[in-house]
């Protein structure tokens, strides 16, 4: 596997770092959204169960 | 990844996921909250004589007036939401709907109100919303009171049919504090001599 | 032999709390500005007054504690908690000014909350109070959940080793970066960047809600800054409530959950570390917590039959859950509802979520997850312990941003901050049980100020008994700084008087 690009200091001006940064923000949201949808999950199967 | 050292884990919460749900096996869900209550006089009819209603009572007692028409009047605070044909709006029923802190009213506690949902027509009569620099119109609504509104994500809310003006709010006159004004200024002198000071002090220690 | 103080230590403690208020007054600035912008004269005035005490008595303390000594542990420590009473108190003269308080005490209770991204208040009439103070609130919540101490890094301490002792002396101890004041400016980078993205997608919302241009704008920095910073303070007394969208909800959600992480989990994720993401001990502490937490809330809900739609279930029970989780402390629900619809059995899963808390190193509270992961390790540890042959050497592994080995000073240092929390917890409740509140209320409330969550079920009120007041704002204190500054102080008291 290639290795990933990967940063340890703080460049601000390197414009690479911004996409690196903004496809991390959509990993995040996504991880919520997952969170979210367990939740959906949890709310739609225990009614059910109860009935 | 999911794999094999995981199951106990995994087992574990389902294992403990069933012991919580079991008892819901075999419950019957009442079919409007615990509003299903047989027994207990509820208040107004269901016939539609609405009852005027605290904001308060309808919190604190929120099962028992689900389903009934109410009568609520509040001040206008914050702004009309349109939505479409129908509109958001919010009442406060609290001990500022008269006066509020920034005319001199005395305190006393929290804003209390109710969600209003209710054609965009109607709000229009509204001129004035509840706000730092005013005073909003207190409003009079008529209409269905939802402790958990099906159509609104289960918000408590009261679906008004009718809305009236009961008192037009206005602008509040706020008086210039002159002399904190001037505490203010000389505050920042004082902070000014000081910062020379600072300044001295540090080029001395150096 | 205890050392007594010296009149060099109070030199530096002065000099840094000294720094610290004198930020603390700049940041005013920002509200005295929106004031002025919107013709709210007499709360400019107070911002006014407000900004002078805190640069008088900062520059005075700067003047006369100026030394060249760099800080030891103790002094980070001292720092730390020391300069978070002065703000509190310094910084509640704008809300005692505004004339929306009781009492001096009520104001400075509305700072510490503020700071400690809490979110419980005191304040009277939210509803008619000025933009200018609704930007106070906020951004004290944005700075407290930052870190005074960040932000005081970042602009008014150089980067000397002395300096990272304050920054562990605030609750965090996470190195983004070799040098303390690049970790700030990272935890800086990050929290702009989603300031920025968040403001402006709940702003767009907003005005598609309805709302007016400007006030959806202030509306949505306002949300963004008590969401990110896991605050839970609103511009409105109906909190999130006001808006009535999913939308608006999933957002607000998104953005406290996300708030709630670990800045060096972000950092790392941000930096081609994705993996990070779904290895990382805090994460998958909170999706298993979360998980029960949102079962047992369910259950009390569907038992009581509370919500009529699987939406409506959702949309409550997971706001709330989360928020209380994250220690947010944004509802969508009125505080008495807990009590009147909810019930205990749900009411319990929020308290347990709360008192959890979020990740370490985020904006949130509670004794942390990745504690909450620790104790779920050492108890495997434990027994597997148990089962293996006695010769047998059992080795744990955990993984935060790298893998690392169980080992007895991490899991007794970890047990004793959490037992901290419990007491913290426990201590709350009993004095409001004296007060005559009910147990499951006292808890739910206690914990809610201990874990710096903010949700309230109503025994938070101006009416409430003054010590109980106090012991909340102690709780809050304690609950953020994570109790190691909290002894130092105590400890540093004990040795004036008994030192030699």
């Amino acid at each position: 596997m290639p290795a990933k690009f990967r940063v340890n200091h703080l460049d601000l001006k390197d414009l690479r770092n911004y996409r690196l940064y903004l496809s991390g923000i959509l990993v995040e949201v996504l991880a919520v959204l997952l969170l979210m949808g367990i939740g959906f999950l949890i709310a739609w199967i225990v009614p059910w169960i109860g009935r | 990844m999911i794999r094999l050292k995981h199951i106990p884990e995994i087992l574990l919460t389902l294992g403990f996921s069933a012991f919580l749900v079991c008892p819901m096996m075999g419950t019957q869900i009442p079919a409007q909250g615990s509003a299903a209550q047989s027994g207990q006089t509820v208040e107004p009819s269901t016939a539609s004589v609405p009852t005027e209603v605290t904001s308060s009572k309808l919190v604190e007692e929120a099962n028992k007036w689900n389903g009934h028409k109410i009568i609520f009047i509040g001040e206008a605070i914050g702004e009309d939401m349109v939505r479409g044909e129908k509109c958001w709006i919010h009442l406060n029923e609290d001990a500022y709907m008269w006066k509020n802190i920034e005319e001199g009213a005395k305190l006393g506690g929290y804003n209390s109100g109710h969600a209003i949902w209710v054609d965009a027509d109607l709000v229009k009569k509204i001129t004035y919303y509840g706000d730092y620099l005013h005073e909003g119109d207190i409003v009079k609504v008529i209409g269905t009171f939802n402790s958990v509104c099906r159509e609104h994500g289960g918000d408590m809310d009261i679906h008004a049919d009718t809305l009236e003006i009961v008192r037009i709010g206005h602008p509040i006159e706020h008086i210039i504090n002159s002399k904190r004004a001037l505490l203010g200024g000389v505050l920042l002198i004082v902070a000014g001599i000081l910062f020379w000071v600072r300044r001295i002090a540090i080029l001395r220690r150096t | 032999m205890i050392v007594q103080p010296r009149l060099t230590d109070f030199k530096i403690i002065g000099l840094y709390c000294g720094k610290i208020i004198i930020g603390l007054g700049l940041l005013m600035i920002v509200p005295l500005i929106v004031s002025l912008a919107f013709g709210e004269w007499n709360p400019a005035i107070d911002f006014l007054v407000g900004i002078g005490v805190c640069l008088a008595i900062g520059l005075f303390t700067e003047a006369f504690c100026q030394t060249t000594r760099d800080l030891t542990w103790a002094h980070g420590l001292l720092v730390a908690s020391f300069s978070w009473i002065l703000a509190t108190a310094i910084g509640a003269i704008p809300h005692w000014l505004s004339g929306h308080f009781g009492s001096y005490i009520d104001a400075m209770f509305d700072i510490m909350s503020g700071l400690s991204t809490t979110g419980l208040f005191l304040l009277q009439d939210l509803d008619h109070i000025s933009n200018g103070l609704n930007m106070w609130r906020h951004l004290l919540t944005y700075a407290g959940g930052q870190g005074i101490i960040v932000i005081a890094l970042t602009f008014l301490i150089r980067g000397t080793a002395g300096a990272y002792k304050v920054y562990v002396g605030e609750g965090k101890d996470e190195r983004l970066l070799p040098n303390v004041i690049q970790t700030a400016r990272a935890i800086w980078l990050i929290s702009l960047t989603y300031l920025v993205i968040g403001s402006i997608s709940l702003w767009a919302v907003g005005m598609n809600l309805g709302q007016s241009p400007v006030k959806a704008f202030f509306h949505a920095v306002w949300v963004f800054m008590g969401a990110w910073s896991t605050g839970g303070f609103a511009p409105q007394s109906y909190n999130i409530l006001y808006y009535h969208s999913l939308m608006f909800e999933v957002i607000c959600a998104v953005i406290f959950i996300l708030g709630s992480f670990n800045f060096a989990l972000h950092w790392a994720v941000w930096t081609g570390k994705k993996s990070e993401i779904r290895k990382n001990i805090e994460i998958i502490s909170f999706f298993v917590t979360m998980t029960v937490a949102m079962l047992i809330t369910t259950s009390g809900l569907v038992k009581l039959g509370v919500y009529p739609n699987v939406l409506s279930v959702f949309r409550k029970m997971f706001f709330q859950v989360a928020s209380g989780h994250t220690t947010t402390g944004f509802s969508t629900i009125y505080s008495r509802t807990f009590i009147v619809q909810w019930g205990p059995l749900a009411m319990l899963g929020v308290t347990l979520a709360m008192a959890i808390g979020a990740s370490a190193c985020s904006t949130g509270g509670g004794f942390k997850g990745i504690r909450m992961g620790l104790i779920f390790k050492s108890i495997r540890q434990a027994v597997r312990r148990l089962i293996s042959p006695e010769s047998a050497y059992v080795v744990q592994k955990w993984h935060h941003i790298t893998t690392r080995i169980l080992d007895e000073p991490t899991t007794y240092s970890v047990m004793m901050i959490v037992i901290f929390y419990i007491m913290t917890y426990a201590v709350g409740t009993i004095v409001g049980v004296f007060y005559g509140y009910e147990p499951v209320q006292a808890l739910f409330e206690s914990v809610s100020a201990g874990s710096n969550t903010g949700l309230s079920c109503g025994v938070t009120s101006p009416a409430m008994p003054v010590l109980m007041k106090i012991v909340y704002i102690i709780e809050m204190w304690a609950g953020r700084l994570e109790f190691m500054s909290l002894f130092a102080l105590g400890g540093y008291i004990m040795a004036l008087f008994r030192g030699r």
